[in-house]
């Protein structure tokens, strides 16, 4: 079966204690750009849409402005400003347009939310082996499988 | 691109920006793209893709909930 099996990419270490994150590391490059970025950014479930920081705006020479301002709501009910912009966005082999928020600041998450990438991939947390796995929506008999 | 998973002390970059060339954090700031420049200044030949940025939370347990 076609599937991308990525082990949770960092743990955070503090004293005796070892907490891991979902994380991947992906490519991101402005369309007709030949510069790629890579960025280990949080599998988040949890978010409508994926999210970038100003400063990854800047390096991606994305003129931050230019794109949709959307108000951009958090868990603690914080309220920052972000613009929507297309990507293209790698992630093992695969290579897709999105859209996605970069932040009006440098100190919001970075993180892969639902839309659009949860529509072309089943993703599943193996927490218990530290994995994240991608099976493209195409293997039909996967989606056979859960549905069955 | 690095898949192995990265160890980042937490006491010391909390809320920092990181740049990782072969799993090891080689630079650290406030903003990706002043990380990026001082990752690529230590690294030259290094290719940009091969230089992984990473935000380290700035809490142990985040949990992120974004709604338009």
């Amino acid at each position: 079966m076609e599937k991308q099996i990525f082990p949770y990419g960092f743990e955070l270490l503090e004293n005796k204690r070892v907490i891991a994150f979902p994380a991947i590391t992906i490519i991101l490059k402005k369309e007709n750009s030949l510069n790629e970025f890579s960025f280990l950014v949080l599998i988040d479930s949890g978010a409508e849409f994926s999210l970038f920081t100003k400063s990854d705006a800047e390096l991606l020479e994305i003129d931050l402005q230019k794109g949709e301002k959307i108000h951009i709501g958090g868990v603690a009910g914080d309220k920052f400003l972000a613009f929507i912009h297309p990507i293209l966005i790698r992630i093992g082999n695969k290579e897709f347009k999105i859209k996605t928020a970069f932040s009006s600041r440098n100190d919001t998450p970075r993180i892969l939310g639902r839309n659009p990438l949860f529509f072309n991939f089943f993703i599943i947390f193996d927490h218990q082996k530290q994995n994240t796995i991608f099976i493209p929506r195409k293997v039909k008999p996967f989606e056979k499988l859960l549905y069955s | 691109m690095s898949t192995n998973k990265i160890k980042v002390n937490f006491s010391k970059y909390q809320g920092k920006e990181v740049a990782i060339i072969k799993g090891k954090i080689v630079a650290s700031g406030n903003s990706s793209k002043n990380v990026f420049e001082m990752a690529k200044k230590l690294f030259p030949k290094t290719a940009s893709k091969d230089i992984v940025l990473l935000s380290v939370p700035r809490e142990r347990f985040a949990i992120y909930i974004l709604k338009k």
